[in-house]
């Protein structure tokens, strides 16, 4: 491939792996109290360069690519930032700046201590997980993904018991056995790869596969074996096991960032293997397998969140659903806007989710309460953090004009296109559970307190002004999809 | 011919039975024989539709099975084996054997009086049905029975009186010479100087057999005082008795006797909406079904006074039909009380008792379409035919009523039936569903086919017998017949209109909002146990092992299908 290779452009791409990597680096080397004003530079920055590098990528319409050392693939690793990606990218930074930010009063050590271990744990992991995400986003060899996927996922598990508490203890170990049962499969199928090819870069691989009639048994094999990894890591019904205590257990910021933006690491990749690796494979039986594992997990998920007696756990099932309609894009792949829908969705979703996330936190901490049911007078104490709750809420919902509408819409209009019409029937009915549970908060929290001593708000205005920021960023994300007319080719 | 000994055989039986009821050995084996009973008559029955003459003459009584008599000698003889093979099933050892002693004359009076000839023969097993139904209807020891039992006596004893002053002033203008047969005497009847005095006092003594208001109110004291399963064959079987009775001696054919007819023709429907109106006030499911008895036998007499009015002959085959047909359907809902009273309420019997019931209100693909379809040229689109549908309307209300009393129906200690009840009654009901349909082609058809625009015999005849290729004849026609479309809408909007009638009324008080409100008690339950279901399958597919598994099996159905 010659690329048009922008100065400016190769240089972000490597900073912006970079930055936060060096950020967890010094966080952790130099701790205490200043840990958490590096975590928190370390953000601003980042959120320049994914800016900038947006920037240039959508104003100059170009793919930004950069070989390390100037090794070339098969021999050297690539990066590779075109538009989907920096939309991810600047999706995923901004999601971690606002989380970040809203939480960068929590566990503050006390007038007497150094620094907490919950404080050091989360400032230090914070970016490293931020920088493998990132080199998933960037990196066009197997192995590497593979890589970015283990660190994602060693640094996820320990933010999972960040409270130290028994259960979320046992929570956080088996997410990370199933997610490691998932890496091992994924790895067994790069090794199946590289063995045929004797290379892992995407790119070099697309061009072997596209040669072939038939898939040899071993790359079937290694195909099978990497994406049922992957589909595991997505927590995609049935391998969700891991997902609902570990996202409902976490505390808020980190259950935030696992449902908005880790879940989606393995769900890139595996766009990548089967939109870049092997294109037009929308009508393969494995692509109307996963179609119907996403259409199953809308309606288990959604059933299952509306179920659901306290809030967070309400949000996790709600992950499950919406990572369902995430599914779907394999089968409608024939058409032209699922594609551009399911990075709607992606997007859209996590900046929604991450809201709903920070304010359910924000409720337990101040309210003192997230049972569903106990939540009247809510409205009254917490007006702008119910706000940010409702609009995040109706995005998940796909009510116009936000991203989850839009990418719905796309949705829809791809199964009208390829002609399946079934899909349509989970992507409407999803939407359905999906109002009732948000609605079914909405309703108590806006029902006067049965007992009126409730106090004013004490929500640090930071705090409720990002999480108004995702959440309002989910609802921009569609009027600027809106705006480009048709979903993009 | 060689057969010819089989009606009379066929009309014996019972009462040779009885007989056997002398020998106190013998007599606790009866009850287990009362299935056995009617089935020579039900042979006789079949054999006669199939076109082979049956007929005897004893000392001046004679017999003989022509196409009106031998199908509802057919349906009842049905009726009263199924019914009988319930008996020992429903009562004990002791009271069935003391029922049996009533049933057996009953039966062999019910199953003479379709097989009667004459004038004499008719009376003499129109008598014995009646005075027998009384020991059935008194079977019961509590006051009730015995008052009901009372009043039974009184009104069929003076309704007799009537029937027999009728019979002789109809025999009056009759010689040696011509003999006491019906058409004989509906023939001598118009000419005859006491003929306003005959057809009174023989609407008077049948009208209170078959219930004509005023003079219906023994009949649901009657049905309810009864054992269910005695109650099913006295309405069901006897009660049809009035109605052979008005077809035999009523001058239709002759014409003459218009104001008569009309008389009939209003009594009937005023008595049809009457037993509609108190029996939807019931709440015992046997009076319910009662003064549903009394507007069908109600309906049928006002189908015959007005045949009798316009002269017009296919009444008749009509009636016979519609008779048949409520025979049927009125014996297995008394079945299904009397099992039900024992063994507590079934929604499958319940299910099939709604069926059978709408069928007396002409549901389309059962029996009572049939019946109701005959109704049609007869009555006309006027405002007779009219009424006429408002009552099957009714009639929908009245039986989904039943069902609902029926439903409550608590037995005080609930036993466990032999399979034998449940037998006799899905047998019956399948019988009160098709046997209807498989006899329309005969010449009794005719109102049928002429509802349905199919071509009729230029003459009624009474003797154009069953056959396999007449009937596929008419299912033939049948399916391409020009007035099928219209006939069943004819059908089918009373019944809709008497079901939202029953729908309006059963409704639960409503708070505004109705069906929201309905969604939300009913669907919002049901959606819950959905719920709850979903939960327990998530929890269980999150196992490990279960994730475990779906994890492996994914990698080699991908695999596999990458592979194909």
């Amino acid at each position: 491939m010659t690329e048009l290779a922008v100065f400016g452009g190769k240089q972000l791409v490597v900073l912006a792996l970079i930055m936060p990597l060096l950020g967890a680096l010094l966080a952790f080397t130099i701790g205490g109290r200043t840990a958490r004003w590096i975590a928190l530079l370390t953000a601003l920055v980042e959120l320049v360069v994914v800016v900038s590098l947006a920037w240039i990528v959508v104003d100059q319409q170009i793919v930004v690519e950069y070989q390390l050392g100037g090794w070339e693939p098969p021999l050297g690793v690539r990066l590779r930032a075109d538009g989907a990606t920096v939309l991810v990218l600047l999706t995923a930074t901004v999601v971690m700046t606002a989380t970040m930010i809203s939480a960068h009063a929590d566990w503050q050590p006390l007038p007497d201590q150094h620094e907490t271990r919950a404080g050091l744990v989360f400032w230090t992991l914070l970016p490293a997980l931020w920088a493998a995400f990132n080199t998933v986003l960037l990196s066009q060899d197997l192995f590497n993904l593979f890589v970015a996927l283990e660190i994602l996922t060693f640094c996820a598990v320990p933010l999972v018991c960040l409270n130290g508490k028994a259960e979320t203890f046992a929570a956080a170990l088996r997410y990370l056995l199933f997610a490691l049962l998932g890496s091992v499969l994924y790895l067994l199928g790069a090794g199946l790869i590289y063995g045929l090819w004797g290379t892992l870069d995407i790119g070099l691989l697309a061009l072997e596969i596209s040669k072939l009639n038939r898939y040899p048994p071993a790359l079937s094999l290694a195909l099978g074996l990497m994406t049922a990894g992957l589909m595991a890591k997505t927590a995609i019904v049935p391998l969700h096991l891991w997902l609902p205590p570990a996202h409902a257990g976490a505390p808020a910021p980190v259950s935030a960032i696992l449902s908005a933006v880790v879940v989606k690491a393995a769900f890139v990749v595996l766009l990548r293997l089967w939109f870049e690796l092997m294109p037009g494979s929308a009508d393969t039986m494995v692509a109307q397998t996963q179609g119907v594992l996403g259409g199953l997990a809308i309606v288990l998920g959604g059933v299952l969140a509306l179920r659901q007696s306290r809030l967070k756990p309400m949000i996790a099932y709600s992950t499950i659903a919406q990572m369902g309609y995430l599914f779907l894009v394999f089968p409608l792949a024939g058409a032209a806007s699922a594609w551009g829908a399911g990075l709607l969705h992606l997007c859209s979703h996590a900046l929604a989710k991450a809201a709903l996330f920070l304010a359910a936190g924000q409720i337990i901490t101040h309210f003192g309460d997230d049972r569903i049911d106990h939540l009247a007078g809510l409205g009254h104490v917490m007006p702008l953090t119910l706000l940010a709750f409702g609009v995040a809420g109706f995005s998940l919902m796909g009510l116009p004009p936000t991203g989850g509408f839009v990418a719905k819409w796309w949705l829809l209009q791809a199964a009208i296109e390829t002609g399946h019409w079934g899909w349509a029937v989970p992507i409407l009915f999803g939407g359905l559970l999906t109002a009732g549970y948000v609605f079914r908060v909405l309703a108590v929290a806006l029902r006067p307190a049965a007992t009126p001593a409730l106090a004013a708000s004490t929500v640090p205005h930071t705090a409720n002004a990002m999480i108004l920021l995702l959440a309002l960023s989910s609802l921009l994300l569609g009027l600027a999809a809106l705006g480009t007319g048709l979903p993009p080719q | 011919m060689t057969i010819q000994w089989l009606l009379p055989v066929a009309l014996a039986t019972p009462l040779v039975a009885l007989l056997t009821a002398l020998c106190s050995r013998l007599r606790p084996w009866l009850p287990n024989l009362l299935w056995l009973l009617p089935l020579p008559a039900l042979v006789a029955a079949v054999l006669a539709l199939h076109g082979i003459p049956l007929a005897f003459t004893l000392s001046g009584l004679s017999f003989a099975l022509d196409q009106p008599g031998a199908m509802l000698l057919a349906a009842a003889a049905l009726l009263w084996s199924l019914a009988g093979l319930a008996v020992p099933a429903v009562l004990d050892q002791p009271s069935a054997t003391r029922l049996s002693l009533w049933w057996l004359p009953t039966l062999a009076g019910s199953l003479a009086v379709f097989g009667a000839a004459d004038l004499l023969s008719f009376y003499l097993a129109y008598a014995i049905v009646g005075m027998s139904s009384w020991g059935l209807i008194g079977h019961a020891d509590h006051i009730q029975a015995r008052h009901a039992a009372g009043g039974y006596l009184i009104f069929a004893l003076s309704g007799e009186l009537c029937v027999l002053m009728a019979c002789v002033l109809l025999a009056a203008p009759l010689s040696a010479q011509t003999g006491l047969s019906f058409d004989a005497v509906t023939a001598a009847l118009p000419s005859s100087p006491w003929r306003h005095a005959a057809v009174g006092l023989l609407m008077l003594g049948l009208g209170i057999k078959i219930g004509l208001v005023p003079l219906h109110s023994w009949m649901p004291l009657a049905y309810s005082a009864a054992p269910p399963v005695a109650a099913a064959v006295i309405a069901g079987a006897a009660s049809k008795a009035g109605i052979i009775g008005l077809i035999r001696l009523l001058p239709i054919a002759e014409g003459l006797m218009s104001t008569w007819g009309l008389m009939l023709a209003v009594l009937g429907l005023v008595t049809a909406f009457y037993g509609l109106l108190i029996g939807v006030k019931q709440r015992q499911p046997a009076a319910v079904l009662a003064y549903s008895s009394i507007s069908q036998l109600g309906l049928t007499a006002s189908l015959l006074g007005v045949g009798l009015m316009s002269a017009e002959p296919l009444s008749r085959a009509a009636a016979v039909f519609y008779a048949a047909h409520h025979l049927l359907v009125k014996g297995v809902l008394f079945l299904a009380l009397a099992l039900i009273m024992v063994s507590g309420a079934r929604w499958r019997v319940l299910l099939g008792v709604t069926l059978l019931g709408l069928s007396l209100a002409g549901l389309p693909l059962t029996a009572g379409f049939l019946a109701k379809l005959g109704l049609k040229p007869i009555l006309g689109d006027g405002t007779i035919g009219l009424l006429a549908s408002l009552a099957a309307a009714g009639t929908t209300l009245l039986m989904l009523h039943f069902v609902r009393r029926l439903a409550a129906t608590q037995p005080v200690s609930p036993t466990v039936l032999a399979p034998q009840a449940w037998l006799a009654l899905g047998l019956l009901s399948l019988a009160a569903l098709i046997v209807p349909w498989l006899l329309v082609p005969l010449s009794l058809g005719q109102p049928m086919r002429l509802a349905l625009g199919l071509p009729v015999d230029q003459i009624p005849i009474w003797n154009v017998p069953w056959s396999l290729t007449r009937w596929i004849e008419f299912w033939q026609q049948l399916i391409s017949a020009p007035g099928l479309g219209k006939a069943l809408w004819q059908v089918l909007w009373p019944l809709l209109f008497g079901g939202l009638i029953a729908l309006a009324l059963w409704l639960p008080p409503l708070p505004p909002g109705d069906v929201l409100l309905l969604v939300e008690r009913l669907g919002l339950r049901i959606v819950c146990r959905i719920g709850e279901q979903i939960q327990r399958l998530e929890h269980h597919l999150r196992a490990w092992p279960v994730a475990g598994l779906a994890l492996l099996g994914l990698v080699l159905l991908f695999a596999v299908m990458l592979m194909g």
